[in-house]
């Protein structure tokens, strides 16, 4: 049984077939690379397993059990956790209050409840740490940080909130190289621990190293689905999506 | 280096207020002695509150990411429903929770047209501004309307304290202050108000439904422009329209000196505190000084956009862009 698996995924944007008929499936703790060109349909499709579009045609099955319309907010509750690029966090709020944006924990006092704040930050810090990842002040707001440490809070909330299925659209654009570095150690480690990773990148390169299987979309389509462990290499996986080389 | 520094000093939100006070208690000062008296410091305070508890409604609203001008006529149209509930027989209490209920029930019409049309909220409650304030001049007839059956609970906003020259509505806008410091920086809802006015696509994709909480700062505003309607009818025991002029604008100006970005998930609502005492300072001081009234409007739309350009430039080394 599959984590996800869609069947015959369309959506048309008005008269744009954004996705023409995409089947796609994700067992648990597996590493996808998401490629295709500007334009392939591989944030629509993202946005379609966020729960944020509904697909127009086509079978969502997630843990085995068909799923439809749902909200961003019960993908989540789901397990699914998805990282835009922009879309992550609220830049002037603190890191702890990002962190637990939507699900504050909070303590009564009297009559009245108030945040938890020791305990968020205690928690959201304690949470960062256990990644691997590196954030000086966890009261300081997010406008603060690097886009890395935006990206990589973004997934250390959805890891410690128990995310199944971790979707990073781009994580490593415009991002520094130490940064990239640091982003793809965090989704090893995320899937060391069982996690479901789908990511969407244009450098094939950062795919590769981390990803176990790769999915092309050209224009709508699925041009391929193929296992690294089958011998891809970079160049392959580019080959490919240039069309100068066939599927295997 | 330096927009480091300046970074540390964004951190602590009320910083420009408390500069801009002690300038202007300085400037003044120096122009008239009798500014820092006792008594002129607490007619200042008195002042200060009918503005300040409407301030802070108006922050909140700000801090959400949205604009009220509506305040202005809802100030003068609450204390009118409120009279004329009373006239009809039906008691002061009673009346007042109406007239309450309608200042709640318009902001919920502002926040929800804002945020289901999908249109700016300063267009909906310039709309709803000139409809009520339309609305208070049908029914008043354009006459002052005065406090008289109601006088009894409106004592509880403006009542004299002991043999001071203090009012009541000073304690309301210290205490009110204190709750909306508590609501916004210590609180679930506070945090989720912040987050709807810093980026609301992002609330919505964390399942924060930001349409809610920015229509629930519309609803707080209309109950603090009611309760500060009640506070200035009490004060001056009769009220037409001319007593919201300008207040719209005022309470944008004093959220802004203290620190609140016009473009929403900042804010603090002892800013906007500080804010409404430099505003009414700014009044004393210029009518101690000397200087026709007329001076003081125009201090305010200079001071709004120095305040707006502070803090701007704030925002953009805070958040870039
Ligand atoms: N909301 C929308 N309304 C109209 N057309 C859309 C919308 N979203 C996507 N499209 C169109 O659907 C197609 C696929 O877009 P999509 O964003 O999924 O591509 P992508 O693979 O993510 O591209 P990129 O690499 O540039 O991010 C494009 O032709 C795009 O213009
Ligand atoms: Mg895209």
């Amino acid at each position: 049984m599959s984590l996800l698996e869609m069947k015959g995924i369309k959506k048309n944007f008005g008269a744009v077939q954004a996705l023409k008929g995409v089947d796609f499936q994700i067992e648990e703790g597996q590493v996808i690379g998401l490629l295709g060109d500007n334009g392939a349909g591989k944030s629509t499709l993202i946005k379609i397993i966020a729960g944020y579009y509904h697909q127009d045609d086509g079978v969502i099955k997630w843990e085995g059990k068909e799923i439809f319309c749902r909200t961003p907010a019960e993908s989540r509750q789901m397990g699914i956790e998805v990282v835009y690029q922009d879309l992550a966090l609220v830049n002037l709020l603190s890191v702890w209050r990002n962190f637990f944006l939507g699900r504050e924990i909070e303590t009564k006092k009297g009559i009245f409840k108030f945040l938890d704040k020791k305990k968020m930050i205690d928690i959201s810090r304690k949470a960062l740490q256990g990644l691997g990842i590196e954030i000086p002040n966890v009261n300081s707001a997010v406008a603060f940080l690097s886009g890395g440490q935006r990206q990589t809070i973004a997934v250390g909330r959805g890891v410690y909130f128990g995310a199944k299925l971790l979707v990073l659209d781009e994580p490593t654009a415009a991002v520094s190289l130490r940064e990239v570095e640091a982003i793809l150690q965090l989704i090893e480690e995320v899937s060391k621990r069982g996690i479901a990773v789908i990511f969407v990148a244009h450098n094939i390169y950062h795919v590769h190293r981390v990803a176990e299987r790769f999915v092309i979309l050209e224009q709508g389509i699925k041009v391929a689905d193929v296992k690294k462990s089958d011998g891809y290499s970079a160049e392959d996986i580019m080959d490919i999506m240039l069309g100068r080389k066939q599927v295997k | 280096m330096r927009t480091e520094s300046v970074l540390q000093l964004l951190r602590f939100k009320e910083i420009g207020a408390i500069i801009a006070l002690i300038v202007i208690f300085a400037f003044f000062e120096i122009l008239n002695s009798q500014f820092m008296s006792i008594s002129n410091l607490t007619t200042i305070l008195e002042t200060s509150a009918e503005l300040g508890i409407m301030t802070l409604g108006v922050n909140l609203v700000m801090i959400a990411g949205e604009f009220d001008m509506s305040v202005a006529s809802i100030y003068v149209l609450v204390p009118v429903i409120f009279e004329f509930l009373t006239l009809s027989g039906l008691p002061s209490i009673v009346s007042m929770i109406i007239a309450l209920l309608f200042a709640a029930g318009q902001g919920f019409i502002n926040g929800f047209i804002t945020t289901k049309g999908h249109i700016p909220s300063f267009i909906t409650t310039l709309g709803t501004e000139y409809l009520w304030l339309g609305v208070t001049l049908a029914i008043t007839g354009g006459y002052f309307v005065s406090l008289t059956k109601g006088k009894n609970i409106i004592d509880i906003f403006s009542a004299q304290i002991g043999s001071t020259s203090l009012r009541l509505s000073i304690l309301w806008f210290i205490g009110l202050t204190i709750v909306f410091y508590l609501i916004i920086e210590k609180t679930k809802y506070g945090n989720r108000v912040m987050a709807s006015g810093g980026n609301p696509a992002v609330a919505d994709s964390l399942g924060v439904q930001s349409w809610k909480y920015k229509t629930s700062a519309f609803v707080i505003s209309g109950i603090t422009a009611g309760l500060a309607g009640f506070a200035l009818f009490g004060r001056f025991q009769s009220i037409d329209t001319s007593f919201g002029t300008g207040m719209e604008l005022q309470s944008i100006t004093a959220s802004v000196i203290g620190g609140t970005l016009m473009t929403g998930g900042y804010g603090s609502a002892f800013g906007a505190f500080l804010g409404a005492i430099i505003l009414s300072s700014l009044d004393n001081g210029l009518v101690l000084a000397g200087a026709p009234t007329f001076w003081y409007q125009a201090f305010v739309g200079i001071i709004l956009i120095a305040a707006a350009l502070l803090n701007i430039r704030l925002k953009t080394s805070l958040v870039g862009g």
